[in-house]
This record gives C-alpha cells, structure tokens and sequence, in this order.
C-alpha cells in the first residue's frame, strides 16, 4: 500500500550549515503523528521541506506517491499546512480570509464546513474583524482554519497547539482525531510532552538533525531504514519509557 | 525636445510608483491603521480585488495629504488661482492614482506569503491580481492625457500614455517575478529601468525590442515561480 507520506533520506541546509542529514520515514493513513525534539533540531524545517516551502538539497518527499515536482498545484491538494500568524493579510476580516481562499482553490465551495470549525474554536466572534486586530492565538486559529479548507488528506502542523487557550486546543485535537478516524494523517510538531502522551498515536524525535526512534518502527522496512523508528504511544509502558529516555531528557 | 518630455515623465512617474516599494513590498507584520482596520470590516467575498481595495483606501490621510503640498513647488509662479487649484488636482490625482497603483501590486507578495502552500494555479493567481492595477494605469493615463491636453501638449499624449503603461507593466513583471523574494523588487525595477534608459538614450528603436524582451522574461520567470 502506498504510505500517505514518505520522506527518504532527507537531506536539508541553509548555506554551509547542514540542519537534517539521513531522515526517512513513512507515514500511514489515519495516523496522528507527532514530531519532537528541542529547539533547532530541525522540527520546522523538516516541515516547511515537506510542503515545499524550502527546497531540499537531497532526498525524496511523496505524499501518497505524488511529488512536488509531478504537480506542485495537486501535490498541494494534498495537504494542509497552518502558515506563521504574522503573514495572514491584517486588513483582510477572517471571513473575508476564508472566501477568498475558497475562491481560488478552484474546487467548488469547500469553506462551508470551515465556518462551523470556526464556530467550534470560538473564532466566530471575531470572523467579521481585521485580522490586525486579532491576538497571536486567534491569528492562529484562523491559519488552522485555513490549513483545513479542502478537506486534505495529510495535515502538517507546525506548534499549532502553543497559543491557542484550553477550549480551543480541545476542540481542535478533537476535530483532527476526528479527521484521523476517517483517514487524514495528522504530523505535528510538538514541544509538549503531555500531548505526546495523551494525543499522539506515535511521535518521531527530531535530534542532531536526525530522525531518530525508541520503540515501534513506524512502518515496516524498507520504509523505515535504522535508525527511524518511533514510539508507540498507545501504552503507558512507552510513556514511561519516552520519560526515562536520556535523550528525551536534554530537553525536558 | 518631446521625448525629453517623455523621458522626464517617465521618471517622474516610476518615481511615484515604485517610490516607497523597497520597505513597503518588505514588510512583514505592520502596524495597523485602526481607521482602515474599521473600513476593512465591510462583509462580503473574499476576493483579490477586495483586498486590493481595501489596501488602496489606506493611502487616503491626513498624512499622505499634507505630504503633498510639496507638489505646490511644482506650479509656475503667477499660475491663476484657477490654474493652481486645477493644476494642484490634476497633480493630487496623478500622485494618488501612483500610491493605490503600488498598494493594489503590493498585495501579490503578500498572498505569496499566506497562500504559498495552497493549491492555486499561478496563472490565476496572476489574473486576477493585475485587473485592478491595470484598471488603476488605465485611470492614469486618462488624467495624465487631460492635462497634457488642456495644455496644449496633445502630440504628448501617446508618448507619455505608452511611457507609463511600458513602467508600469514593467513594474507589475517585476512584482510578480520577485513575488517570492520581496525585497528584490525595487532593485529589480531599478535594473531594468536603467537598462531602458540607457537604450532610450543610445539607440531609441531598439526599446521596441528591448521591452518586449524584459518583459517576456519577467513574465516567464514569474509564472514558473
């Protein structure tokens, strides 16, 4: 079966400086995956490659078999990915955000489900507002929404969870393992381990630009070469072990 | 002595559009004009020409008014009163027309920002985002036409309305080639600006060759960006 995502021997520098070196894994649908690791390892960057925002220098990104050079307008069909706040459009109204991204897209009127993913993370008060007044979280909210505008099939979050308040964060872990359920990969780059712990179907650690893993390989080989493997989130006995792990330990 | 004219309006013109294009194509997160942010309020479609509008509407203020009495220096001493109004106007209207030009362009670099990872097809993209640009140039050279007009400058009016639809579709290529890069923009513009010049100084017929050509490979650029 074809993985939903796979990334092999993923290479990835800015200049000189090498930030992922050796990093392949696979992703299945209906998985809810999380990327961790400490600051600078790499987890956004690993990210922005797989959407194509930064260009790799070796390696091989698919998102079901499909690369960014097939087609890069339906390879992006594909996914959704949650952009920085600061870059949503201040003058334009949430609602105004959102219809002129469903005008665009070209693929019917997809933003009707958006709105009501607006209502359940408390955005629909401030839909008919400037983005520019909008706080960091609500900004937020709003690039989530976004991100979640054609149903796509592969979710890649960046950090989403960090400025969003209680409620929301709930609604919204709810909403992607509902999207889960129904076959949408969820990969989200994470500091919190407590989200690890009780959200997270398996996570990757992101460390020394590697990829590396305790625990359940992922996927079976030859997807997953040594060292990727992951941890199986589902038993307490993993959490236990992601807690004692010295290497989880340099940076919680 | 015309194309002097010609070449004087052209940099005068390119001056105003691309005047404040370096920090204003480069800015990230701006600071926000509660008034505008009031106006952006208004329901309706999301659409590109919206947001156009809505970015054009915030050339008009206090400020940008008072920084344009230093058009007055630009009137002829002894000028009617008649004559200064009007000529203030005319001026007000071309400098205005110039601003909302840049602000309705600079919204391409600002999409790329927050649409970058999203399904859209570049030719789309594009289409609809110089309609209203167009539309502005269009308004320009109309009132650029009346005044050379009204004073009797008529075998102007081709050279100046052909001068400034060459900048400005100069310019909104080069917009959308550096879409990705917006701080390339004005050097962008100044590079193929000079090269017009040069050639409108050295061999004038060449232009026709020259202009097509930056802009082609502009165009190119832009759509395979």
């Amino acid at each position: 079966m074809t993985p939903r995502l796979e990334v092999h021997e993923l290479a990835l520098g800015y200049g000189p400086h090498t930030v992922l070196r050796g990093v392949s894994f696979c992703l299945r649908a209906g998985q809810v995956v999380g990327l961790i690791g400490p600051n600078g390892s790499g987890k956004s960057g690993l990210l922005r490659a797989i959407v194509g925002l930064t260009p790799i220098s070796h390696g091989r990104i698919a998102i079901d078999g499909m690369t960014l050079a097939d087609d890069p307008v339906e390879f992006r069909r594909r996914f959704g990915y949650a952009v920085a706040p600061e870059v949503l459009p201040d003058r334009l109204t949430g609602r105004q955000c959102i219809e002129l991204l469903g005008n665009l897209r070209e693929d019917g009127d997809p933003v009707g489900s958006s709105f009501l993913l607006a209502a359940a993370l408390g955005l629909s008060p401030w839909l008919n507002r400037a983005v520019g007044c909008y706080s960091l979280g609500t900004r937020q909210k709003l690039a989530i929404i976004l991100a979640l505008v054609g149903d796509p099939r592969l979710l890649v979050l960046d950090e989403i969870l960090n400025g969003l308040d209680p409620l929301a964060a709930y609604a919204l872990k709810q909403e992607l393992r509902r999207r889960a359920e129904s076959g949408v990969t969820v990969l989200l780059a994470t500091h919190g381990l407590e989200v690890a712990e009780r959200f997270l179907d398996r996570a990757l650690l992101q460390l020394d630009g590697r990829s590396k893993s305790i625990g359940t390989p992922l996927t079976s080989p030859p997807f997953v070469p040594t060292p990727t493997v992951a941890w199986n989130m589902r038993s307490s006995n993993d959490c236990k072990r992601v807690r004692g792990d010295r290497r989880t330990a340099l940076y919680t | 002595m015309a194309m002097v004219l010609a070449a004087s309006s052209c940099v005068l013109v390119s001056a105003l559009m691309m005047a404040v294009a370096p920090t204003r194509f480069a800015s990230g997160f701006r600071k926000i004009d509660v008034q505008v942010a009031a106006t952006a309020c208004a329901l309706g479609l999301g659409r590109i020409w919206r947001w156009q509008r809505i970015e054009a509407q915030s050339i008009f203020g206090p400020k940008r008014f008072s920084s344009m009495l230093i058009l007055l220096l630009v009137i002829p001493s002894g000028s009617t009163l008649l004559t200064l109004v009007l000529s203030v106007l005319a001026l007000m209207t071309m400098a205005l027309l110039a601003a909302a030009w840049q602000q309705t362009v600079a919204v391409l670099p600002a999409a790329q920002r927050c649409l970058a990872v999203q399904p859209i097809r570049t030719q789309r993209l594009l289409a609809t985002w110089s309609l209203l640009p167009l539309a502005i140039v269009a308004a320009l050279i109309a009132v650029v036409a009346l005044v050379l007009s009204s004073n009797a400058a008529v075998q102007l009016v081709l050279p100046a309305a052909l001068a400034i639809l060459a900048l400005a579709g100069l310019g909104m290529a080069c917009v959308a080639a550096e879409r990705r890069n917006p701080h390339r923009i004005g050097l962008a513009f100044s590079l193929h600006l000079i090269v017009l010049l040069t050639v409108m100084q050295t061999l004038p017929p060449a232009l026709t060759l020259i202009w097509p050509a930056q802009m082609v490979w502009l165009l190119r650029r832009g759509l395979t960006a």
